[in-house]
């Protein structure tokens, strides 16, 4: 055994006795292992765990097995934490996040921002982790109040006071959370942003509940001594979808993200930023919706930018103001356009010229994978690049029933479709879409025909379809002319999926 | 029909046999969840569906003596899957956020620089690490847990070695 195996064999068993595990079943075991048996597909599961179980990030450990705990009332008391003030029941307990490991485990890096800054909890009984729901309803709420990057536009700049509002989660069918119902509050205060969460299982009382509301209120904030780390700039909509421009500063960088609910792409900028822009662009919407949008960094003396598209068309972009933490000497500017080039000029106070850039693809698509919509899609797979982590894929349409009859009557067949589906594939555009650096291959293992899958390896799966020739490894089976169902999230492809065709 | 199957047969239907079998295998469990995830909060939630799962469709597994095996599979399945959400989940900037400067990061010695390099390994890199090493499995048995071959798994491996080799500078393999 070498040096590092015997080290990594050292901290996997010293982490592996840290970890807490459970000492007894818990309430309602069998009661949740015949919902389960009854939920159908079995997809609620983790599924709305892991909504949930991310709601009160890491609150868990918080929360005691074993002992009721008293509601609200009697005396009160207050408490600081990460520059918040809050007054709360004398009964309950103010944690420290970063003490209570809320903020990531031994083994995950520290988290800048967001972060949790205060918890509260019923007790701090920290040496006893496990979920509520195992703890026979005992833990009865739990509230996080995390920081996030500053808010200078959107839901979270609103000031403080605000009322949290009800979340919309079903936590019906969730281990640890159930029947668990979630508030929660986004606002900015003392030049902070802040998310608070709160989660009530279903035997919090009425006091419990107005006391925590009580304890919200009273939250009052000072401002942080580190300063502004990151800042949502602003919001827009593109293609139809909602982005947000968020700029951080990073290693000495400025840095601009846009976020959008199929993609978040990045740009980085040595500051000050110069006359030269260095425009990022992305296209958002699909179809005739597409809409391209630019941003970048611009000196501080820039007020205003201007793009022409190739038709003369001018778009005014906006302006954000970077705050001065994170960079002094630059701002920002986004815009929305037609896809297609367009030249960018930046005026100054005067109306001078004093930066400009270009977006000089016809048909900007840093992200070419962003052309296929998050969700799963029918199709075939024409070619896999391993080394450049892409596939080649034809969309296609796999339909079945009253759907498969009419299109196989319209494509001239007779009688009823054969096998009860029908492929249609009138586009042969070929989409390159890059795959997630864990996407997972599910084949059909063709000697246990026909809903049992394995885990393939992509560098064979890359060989049956080079060679659209099937391929074997043992008894396992990659078919190189087959029908795939790949997953689409955040525009990259995270699962492909062999379709069974008779 | 061996103890295992006897119990798990039983438990579902019989409450004190459930609970039995809950104790026996969930520590199990929750310790693999806890060193594929380095999340041990969330290693509760994954290793407790899991079994809730693989209890629940115990009657249509084909080997009933193999439920710490299917199992183990359901723990691995439910913490690549839920890497893969984080991941889709994580937007740019926090991606950022949450790897900060080297410079920054104070010095642990040898084994914390194991552990961030180890939680940096691609999710199903780590879960074969785990199982190779930790759980002491076979490539055989750590691919029947990944749903892959033993090449694949020995390929997974050797991957993450070289990334943890590369990462870990002071490391110098005898």
């Amino acid at each position: 055994m070498n040096d590092l195996e015997h080290d990594l064999r050292e901290v996997l068993d010293e982490d592996a006795r840290r970890v807490p595990t459970p000492i007894s079943a818990p309430e309602g075991l069998r009661r949740s292992v015949r919902r389960r048996q009854a939920v159908v597909g079995g997809v609620v599961g983790l599924s709305a765990l892991a909504v949930v179980a991310g709601i009160v990030a890491g609150a868990t450990t918080l929360l005691p097995v074993g002992s009721s705990q008293p509601a609200g009332e009697g005396p009160t008391t207050t408490g600081t934490l990460n520059g918040i003030t809050i007054t709360y029941p004398q009964a309950w307990s103010l944690i420290d996040p970063d003490e209570a490991g809320l903020n990531g485990s031994s083994m995950m890096a520290e988290v800048p921002l967001p972060r949790i800054v205060l918890a509260l909890a019923p007790t701090d009984a920290g040496e006893t982790f496990g979920c509520p729901g195992q703890a026979g309803g005992a833990a009865t709420f739990v509230m996080t109040v995390q920081e996030e990057p500053l808010a200078l536009d959107g839901a979270s700049s609103q000031p403080w006071p605000v009322q949290l509002r009800t979340m919309t989660v079903d936590a019906s069918e969730s281990a640890c959370y159930p029947g668990w119902d979630f508030l929660r509050a986004g606002w900015s205060a003392a030049g902070r942003t802040f998310e608070a969460r709160v989660g009530f299982a279903p035997a919090a009382t009425t006091d419990e509940r107005d006391a925590l509301s009580s304890a919200f209120a009273s939250m009052s904030f000072a401002a942080s001594g580190r300063g502004v780390a990151a800042a949502v700039l602003g919001h827009g909509i593109a293609g139809g979808e909602p982005w947000t421009l968020t700029a951080q500063r990073t290693e000495g960088r400025l840095s601009l993200s846009l976020e959008a609910e199929t993609l978040g792409t990045g740009a980085s900028f040595v500051s000050p930023a110069t006359s030269k822009l260095q425009p990022a662009s992305t296209v958002l919407g699909q179809g005739s919706d597409r809409q391209l949008v630019t941003f970048g960094a611009i000196p501080i003396d820039v007020v205003r930018v201007e793009a022409t598209a190739a038709d003369g068309s001018v778009v005014s972009a906006e302006v954000f103001d970077i705050p001065d933490e994170l960079d002094a000497d630059s701002n920002a500017f986004a815009l929305v356009a037609a896809p297609g080039p367009v030249e960018l000029l930046g005026y100054d106070a005067s109306g001078e010229v004093v930066a400009h850039g270009t977006v000089d693809a016809a048909e900007p698509a840093p992200f070419p994978w962003a052309s296929l919509q998050d969700g799963r899609h029918f199709g075939y797979v024409r070619a896999v690049d391993v080394d450049a982590g892409t596939i080649e894929f034809d969309l296609a349409y796999f339909l079945s029933g009253e759907e498969a009859n009419a299109a196989y009557h319209a494509a001239g067949g007779t009688g009823p479709v054969p096998n009860d589906y029908f492929v249609v594939n009138d586009n042969p555009r070929l989409r390159t879409l890059a795959l997630a650096p864990d996407a997972r291959l599910r084949l059909l293992d063709w000697n246990h025909c026909c809903e049992t899958f394995f885990d393939g390896d992509l560098a064979l799966f890359a060989r049956a379809i080079g060679e659209q020739e099937d391929v074997t490894d043992g008894g396992l089976i990659y078919r190189g002319q087959s029908q795939w169902w790949i997953t689409v999230e955040h525009g990259v492809v995270t699962e492909i999926e062999e379709q069974y065709s008779p | 029909m061996s103890q295992t199957t006897g119990i798990v047969r039983s438990a579902v239907d019989d409450r004190a046999d459930l609970d039995d079998l809950y104790v026996r295998d969930m520590p199990d469990a929750v310790r693999l969840a806890a060193l594929i995830t380095g999340d041990p909060d969330m290693a509760q939630d994954i290793a407790h569906d899991a079994f809730l799962r693989s209890v629940g469709r115990f009657r249509h597994l084909r080997q009933p003596e193999a439920f710490e095996a299917y199992l183990r599979r359901a723990v691995v399945n439910a913490c690549t899957s839920h890497f893969r959400r984080r991941t889709v989940e994580a937007a740019y900037l926090r991606g950022q956020a949450r790897h900060p400067a080297p410079v920054d990061e104070p010095d642990h010695g040898r084994r914390d620089e194991l552990r961030v390099a180890l939680s940096a390994l691609p999710p199903r890199q780590r879960a074969a690490v785990v199982l190779r090493y930790y759980a002491d499995l076979s490539e055989q048995q750590a691919g029947e847990a990944l749903g892959c071959s033993a090449a694949a798994v020995r390929s997974m491996v050797a991957r993450a070695m070289q990334t943890l080799r590369e990462r870990i500078p002071r490391s110098e393999d005898t």
